[in-house]
């Protein structure tokens, strides 16, 4: 795939100068991610599109000023974190119970309509074991399951935790899921 | 790398997470995929970008000329049409204008 080789701080300059293949490769590059932040702190679909936009326009709007454009993973990751924190704030203030975002955010892992006739039990109970995670493991390996995987600078400012933390942690949740897993 | 980019891989049980993860990593893309229109409408973004720079070289170059869209009579408005790369940008150029009340 073109801008695959380039690096971060190439496409971003290449994005500067309104080079439309470079900011579709950044997108792409850095699209899963941005995706998988808003889906670990549990938005809905609906509201995690809205952060996933407001972040890329964000990028538009002030990519002539970023700093380092070699780490824009980990400013994209700052800005989404932003932007959920905020939602869930205004989302705080009026918590109905059955509320539709709430419904819709129940499972993280749900399978595709047309695959559900066809059992993957691999998959099946890898889904099982993921839903009786804590909230806290669901959400470092919400982060982590992005594609291509998150630097642990960008899992820090994803999540507000301590770059320190997180391979701890997430040895520690991904143990929880084997045990949930039984050793199957 | 510099250490804060990877995790660091010290044994066997490291390789077992790491597929697990892989394995979560897919299920991932099957189960939730970032939706197509929303990275359709990413990309499109810049194009805001884009269309701000030509309009400031528009206003910035005097060697443009305005083509005539058409001139009606002495009380009706004028149409001045200036044709940038991607954009066009239309005048209206109106006698008396400050007779008229704000649109």
């Amino acid at each position: 795939m073109a801008g695959n080789e380039e690096s971060d701080g190439g496409l971003v300059e290449g994005a500067r100068k309104g080079d439309q293949r470079a900011w579709d490769a950044l997108v792409a590059r850095h699209g899963s991610r941005v995706w998988a932040v808003a889906r670990a702190h549990r938005l809905s679909k609906a509201d995690a599109e809205d952060v996933f936009q407001v972040t890329f326009l964000r990028l538009v709007t002030h990519i002539d000023t970023i700093r380092d454009p070699n780490r824009v993973g980990a400013w994209l990751a700052t800005t989404a974190r932003n932007e959920c924190l905020r939602i869930l704030r205004r989302a705080g203030r009026a918590i109905p119970t059955g509320d539709e975002t709430m419904l819709d955010s129940a499972d993280l892992l749900l399978p595709p309509v047309e695959s559900r006739l066809v059992a993957d039990e691999r998959q099946s109970a890898l889904r099982e074991a993921f839903a009786r995670l804590g909230e806290a493991c669901q959400r470092l390996l919400r982060v982590l399951m992005a594609d291509p995987e998150p630097t642990y600078e960008e899992v820090g400012r994803a999540l507000g935790m301590p770059i320190g933390s997180i391979g701890p942690t997430r040895g520690r949740c991904l143990k929880h899921l084997r045990r949930e897993l039984g050793g199957i | 790398m510099s250490d804060h980019m990877k995790p660091a891989l010290t044994g066997g049980e490291d390789a077992e997470d790491d597929r697990l993860l892989a394995e979560l990593r897919d299920l991932a893309s099957t189960d939730d995929p970032v939706p197509l229109d929303a990275m359709a409408a990413a990309r499109s973004a810049i194009a805001w970008r884009t269309m701000d720079a030509e309009l400031a070289e528009l206003t910035a170059d005097t060697s443009v000329e305005p083509q005539l869209a058409g001139i009606r009579g002495a009380d009706t408005p004028t149409l001045l049409s200036f044709d940038g790369a991607n954009v066009t940008v239309e005048v209206e150029v109106v006698q008396g204008a400050a007779d008229r009340p704000p649109r």
